[in-house]
This record gives structure tokens, C-alpha cells and sequence, in this order.
């Protein structure tokens, strides 16, 4: 190392006393990993100040002010938020986030080992029908939720093509009019865009256990089963555990789903914080609250990245 | 390792053999299949129906089309401003994915091979950054785009671009046409303008401070309702994703390779853009694709920060401006929706391994 840099610094040197000139002095400094790393930072940097860390420093502003559209906001201080501890609409999207993040992760988890464990067998066309399934994931989420809000509507829908064989009575107002049944739409919609999320991810992971692993079980007489939960599980949740906190994030934080198919309704059974927050917010031109129903996610959200953060780094360290 | 002996395949297999494949393997790969694409059928066939006589009468089976036709694409077309959206979608997609992986590439280089103090406390901000959703933010974000001035948002364009850009167009220039200016003359511009425009942002926060309150809605002196307000905040999720993405892959080529080229005199700017950057092309097609998919999926930001029906883009229009009142134009609806899929759906058919490698990086890595 010391010779390396002893070599490189005569060279740099000699050329200096070469050219001769102050420029080649700035260069090399500017060429030191001390500057030219912080320089390489700044333009990413810059943005994540303007565009991150402003922001957030006003929305904590703005949350304890009572800003509108239009006029002067002054400071209130918590009052946005004790406000909204005794609103039962939001209480109620408070018990909806954790419900609606709740079900659709355990759906998808399974939901995305099981297709994991299917993709992972040989078949022909393998590679075409492990790429497609990933469609749901790739696509704008809310534009293919189109073809859900005209397959949950009350008149329109083909469900009932499908529901009828099986003497299933179709809802009459359709999957989105009844509390209970809109959740499950908007949960089912997540699920059917995240399962593929959950399987690509689960199937890359189980690619790198080793194949001479079952190998040895099998002679060592462990039955399929037994090989599943002695090598595939403890192997697997790694990749588990971070593809799981990733996509609970992501869930806790939806929006287009909600929006697009019942924005919040009905009776307000489905809005998330984030459709609330668009709604008291941008539609109700109440900024400060509408900030304060976002930043409400904060704390939650926060525990999980500390978690993926730690995580992430715990198992890159081994 | 000893050789293994050769196992006695039966040239006709068992039947339970095919029982159990069509058990653990087909019946669930079919439902599975029907289960991810049925919605995309389900939303060509509307788009391919007569709307009088089958999408509007429940009594027809809906999903097969039997009197296809394309009238819902040519309404699509003619009627509404879907070609002014998917060109607004198309500027806004490519410019801030190039702003992010310019970006990205010089920010993940420095975190994966600069030693500088508090380099991982920076790559810990880029991961944390990257699992910001957007529905946290977009609030306030939308104060920063109405209430902040014009020249502080173009001024910043303009430096990053050319404190990027130059260094990059060295590539073209060979070493020895460029004796004594080197890195200083590419940076020169870069850091002038970096200076005007934080002076010219603090400049535009003093005089804007006193109008704080007053939002101008309809004036062109903030970002509000242009495309730059995409352009611009799109890259604060998509530059900590590159970011991270970049700096393992950086980290995965070998140091000698560079270290060879810095002996012989090159600086580290032409070391990383003429050995690491072409080395790492793969990784960089990775964080391409995936900014790219998620700038042109993007809905809330589109949908609060772009307020006219010129501006929208594809997702925001379809959805905001073809459902208007109680008429549901199903088959326009459904044609727009595909049709607004089909640019990631083929860009992501084009590199699907380097997509999923971006998509499982994080997971399988660690």
C-alpha cells in the first residue's frame, strides 16, 4: 500500500514538475478521495436536502400549524394531533392500515412461497412463465386496479359468471359497497399485486441453497417435509424476513389501490393514511392535518426500517 | 470428490409419478397463472368489445370478445389527450431516470471505493432514504413545488447537469488533448453554477419569505403544475435506490483493475468513468430499467403535483380524467390501461434477468 502510494505520488509529482502550472495542484486535490468523495456525494445529496429533508423539517411545521390552501397559518402546536386521536374516521383508518397491511402480507407470504416452491421445479417454458407472472409487479398498479373496480361493480361485473357454477350469491351492491367486502377487494387487489413480488424474491433465494443439501438429507433418509423445514426454512429466512419488512412498508404505505377503487369508502371502512391524508389535505385544503395524518405513519414506519436497516447490515457482517 | 454411479432410470416412469407432478407442479402453476394474468385478458377482451351490445349487458359472457373491434383505441386516440399524456410520461420518465443514474453512479462509486469521513453514515441516509414511501411527503413536497421560485429549481438542472455531464464527455476526449486542465476544466463550470444556484435559492427564499402564504397557483414563477416538479422529485426515490444498487455492484468489480490505471498516472474520475462505469454496465441496466418502470408507474406525486388535464401523465389521466361523472367508458377505460402498460411490459420483457437481479439484489445479497 505505502509502496503504491509512494509510486503513484512520484509519478504524480514528476508530471506535476512536468506541466508545472497551480491547476495540477487543484487537480490532485480535487482528486483526493477526502474531496473527490464528497464531491461525487453532492449532487445526490443536494437533491435529497431539497427534496427529503426540507420537506420533512416543513411537514413537522406544518402539522402543528393550522395552514390552509390559501391565508396564514399560525402555530397550534400538538393540537392537529390530539384532533385527530378523537376523529373515529381516523381512528378507524388507523385500525384499517394495520388490518389492511396485516392480512395481505400473510397472504402474500404464502401465497408467494407456495408459487416460489412451484417456479423452482423444471418445466418447459420456464423461463417465459417465471418472467410473466412477475406482470402484476411491473405494470402501473393503477391502471391494471382498473379491471378490478369493473370486475367488483355491482352490475357490470363477470364475477358472477364465475360465482354462479359454484352457487355463490354475488353481493348486489357489488364487492365495494359493504365495509366488510371492500376491505377484502382492496386486500385482495394487494395481495395479487405483491405475490409475485414475494415469489420472484423467495425464488432467487431459494436458488442459492445449495443443491447437494437435499441431497445429503435424502440419503441421511429426511422425507420431503422434514427436508422443507430443516434446510429450505432456516436457509430461506434471511431473504424472508427482508423481502417481508420491505413489502410491509410498502403496504402500510399504499395508496393507489385504496384511491382508485373506493377512495376511503364506504363509510370511510377503507381509507388509509395515506388516502386520508390526500383527502383532508389536498381535497379539504387542510395542510396541517392532512400533514399530520401522514406523519402519524412515522413511527411505525420508522421501527421497520430500523429493523430492515439492522437487518440488512447484521447479515451482510456475517 | 468420487464419481457417482450411474443411476437405473425405468424407461416408463410409475404412474404416481405423473399423479404427483400434476399435483405439486401443473394444477398449481395453473392456478397460479390465471390467478396473475387474468386481469390483463379480462382487460384486453373489454377493450376489444362492441360496448352497447356486450360490455354494458351483463347476460353476455364476458370473457371472450365477439364482435372485436378497435373503436375504443381510435376514441382513445381522438377523443381524449392520451398521445399529450404518454408523451408527457415518456419526457418525464427518461429525464429523471438519466438524472438519477448519473447521480446514483457518481454517489454509489464514492460510497463503494472513496474513503472519506462519514461515507457510511451516507450509505446508511441512502438506504433509509430509498425505504421513504412517497405518501409520507407528499404534503409538504407540494408546499416546496408551489412556493419555491423558478430560477433556484432550472439553476439547480443546469449544475447538476453539467457538473455530471462533463466529466462524462471526457470520455470522448483523449487524455493527452487535455494536458493540464484534466478534471479542474470539467468541474470548473459544475462548481460556478453550483454557487449561483444556492445563492440564487437563498436569494429566492429571502424575497419569496414574506409572500410565504400566498400561493400562486396559475403563475409561472413555481414549479407547480410543470413537468419539472416530476422530473425533479422522482429522483429522490429513484437516486437512493440507484445509489445502493450501484454501490454493491461497485463494490463486486475488483479494486486492481483500477488500481493499475491510477499508477499510470489517470485520475479517479477517468480510472471509474473508462473501467469501473463499462464494467459495471450491467448493474447500471438494472437501476435503468427499475427507475424507469417506477418514474412511469407513478401516481400520487402525478396526481397532486400536476393539476391540469394537459399535464397529466398516463397512470394520473386514465384513471383521473377518463371516469367522469356516472358514465363509465369501460372499453376506453381499459384500452388506456393496457395501453399505458405496454412501454414497461416490453422494456421489462427486454431485460428481465436484470430486472430481477435489481429486484432481488437487496434480498438475496444481504
Amino acid at each position: 500500500m505505502t509502496v503504491r502510494a509512494s509510486v503513484s505520488a512520484t509519478a504524480t509529482a514528476a508530471q506535476a514538475v512536468e506541466r508545472g502550472g497551480g491547476i495540477q495542484a487543484v487537480e490532485r486535490f480535487l482528486d483526493r478521495e477526502g474531496v473527490l468523495g464528497y464531491l461525487l456525494m453532492t449532487p445526490a445529496l443536494l437533491l435529497l436536502i431539497i427534496f427529503i429533508a426540507y420537506p420533512f423539517v416543513l411537514g413537522v411545521w406544518y402539522s402543528m400549524s393550522d395552514v390552509q390552501i390559501f391565508g396564514l397559518g399560525k402555530f397550534i402546536g400538538l393540537k392537529n394531533y390530539t384532533d385527530l386521536l378523537n376523529s373515529p374516521v381516523f381512528l378507524q383508518t388507523v385500525k384499517n392500515s394495520f388490518v389492511y397491511t396485516g392480512f395481505a402480507t400473510v397472504f402474500k407470504l404464502g401465497l408467494g412461497l407456495a408459487m416460489a416452491l412451484v417456479l423452482n421445479q423444471h418445466f418447459p417454458l420456464k423461463n417465459l412463465v417465471r418472467s410473466s407472472v412477475l406482470l402484476p409487479y411491473i405494470v402501473p398498479t393503477a391502471l391494471s386496479t382498473l379491471a378490478f373496480l369493473l370486475a367488483f361493480n355491482p352490475t357490470l361485473s363477470p364475477l358472477p359468471w364465475i360465482f354462479g357454477p359454484l352457487h355463490i350469491p354475488y353481493p348486489a351492491a357489488g364487492f365495494l359497497g359493504d365495509p366488510l367486502l371492500a376491505m377484502g377487494a382492496v386486500i385482495f387487489v394487494n395481495v395479487w399485486r405483491g405475490t409475485p413480488f414475494f415469489a420472484i424474491s423467495l425464488l432467487a433465494g431459494l436458488q442459492t441453497i445449495p443443491q447437494d443439501l437435499y441431497e445429503a438429507a435424502a440419503i441421511d433418509g429426511a422425507n420431503a417435509p422434514n427436508r422443507f423445514r430443516h434446510i429450505t426454512v432456516p436457509l430461506l429466512t434471511p431473504v424472508l424476513t427482508i423481502v417481508m419488512l420491505f413489502s410491509i412498508i410498502q403496504t402500510f404505505a399504499d395508496f393507489q389501490i385504496v384511491q382508485v377503487l373506493t377512495r376511503g369508502g364506504p363509510a370511510d371502512s377503507t381509507h388509509l393514511f395515506a388516502t386520508l391524508a390526500y383527502q383532508t389535505g389536498m381535497q379539504g385544503g387542510r395542510l396541517g392535518q392532512g400533514a399530520a395524518v401522514s406523519l402519524y405513519m412515522l413511527p411505525f414506519l420508522g421501527l421497520l426500517v430500523i429493523a430492515q436497516l439492522w437487518y440488512t447490515r447484521r447479515n451482510a457482517s456475517r | 470428490m468420487v464419481a457417482v454411479a450411474p443411476v437405473f432410470r425405468p424407461n416408463r416412469r410409475p404412474r404416481s409419478y405423473y399423479l404427483s407432478r400434476i399435483v405439486s407442479l401443473w394444477l398449481p402453476l395453473a392456478l397460479f397463472l390465471v390467478f396473475t394474468l387474468a386481469p390483463f385478458w379480462y382487460m384486453l377482451v373489454i377493450s376489444l368489445k362492441n360496448q352497447q351490445l356486450e360490455v354494458n349487458d351483463p347476460a353476455v359472457f364476458p370473457f371472450w370478445p365477439f364482435h372485436p373491434n378497435f373503436d375504443q383505441y381510435i376514441d382513445l386516440f381522438a377523443r381524449t389527450q392520451f398521445p399529450r399524456w404518454a408523451l408527457n410520461t415518456t419526457i418525464i420518465a427518461s429525464l429523471s431516470t438519466i438524472v438519477s443514474l448519473t447521480f446514483g453512479t457518481l454517489a454509489g462509486y464514492a460510497l463503494a471505493r472513496l474513503r472519506f469521513r462519514g461515507a457510511s453514515l451516507l450509505g446508511i441516509i441512502s438506504f433509509v432514504t430509498y425505504l421513504v414511501p412517497q405518501t409520507l411527503l407528499f404534503i409538504p413536497l407540494n408546499i416546496v413545488i408551489t412556493r419555491l421560485p423558478v430560477p433556484f429549481f432550472l439553476v439547480t438542472v443546469v449544475f447538476s447537469t453539467v457538473a455530471v455531464g462533463l466529466p462524462l464527455l471526457m470520455l470522448f476526449i483523449p487524455p493527452e488533448k487535455r494536458v493540464g486542465w484534466g478534471p479542474l476544466a470539467s468541474w470548473l463550470p459544475g462548481i460556478l453554477l453550483f454557487g449561483i444556484g444556492v445563492s440564487l435559492g437563498l436569494w429566492g427564499l429571502t424575497a419569496k419569505g414574506a409572500a410565504l402564504n400566498e400561493i400562486d397557483l396559475g403563475g409561472a414563477t413555481n414549479l407547480s403544475n410543470t413537468m419539472w416538479a416530476l422530473i425533479l422529485t422522482y429522483p429522490t426515490f429513484l437516486v437512493p435506490f440507484c445509489t445502493w444498487l450501484l454501490t454493491g455492484y461497485f463494490q463486486s468489480i475488483p479494486r486492481e483493475l483500477e488500481e493499475s490505471a491510477l499508477i499510470d498516472g489517470a485520475s479517479r474520475m477517468q480510472a471509474m468513468l473508462r473501467i469501473v462505469v463499462p464494467l459495471a454496465l450491467p448493474g447500471i441496466l438494472s437501476a435503468f430499467i427499475f427507475a424507469f418502470t417506477l418514474s412511469w408507474n407513478e401516481y400520487i406525486y402525478a396526481l397532486v403535483f400536476l393539476t391540469s388535464t394537459a399535464n397529466r401523465t398516463i397512470p394520473v389521466g386514465v384513471v383521473n380524467e377518463l371516469i367522469r361523472g356516472d358514465v363509465y367508458f369501460w372499453g376506453t377505460l381499459m384500452a388506456g390501461a393496457l395501453l399505458g402498460s405496454v412501454p414497461v411490459a416490453i422494456v421489462y420483457s427486454f431485460f428481465v434477468d436484470h430486472y430481477v437481479s435489481g429486484l432481488t439484489a437487496g434480498a438475496v445479497k444481504g
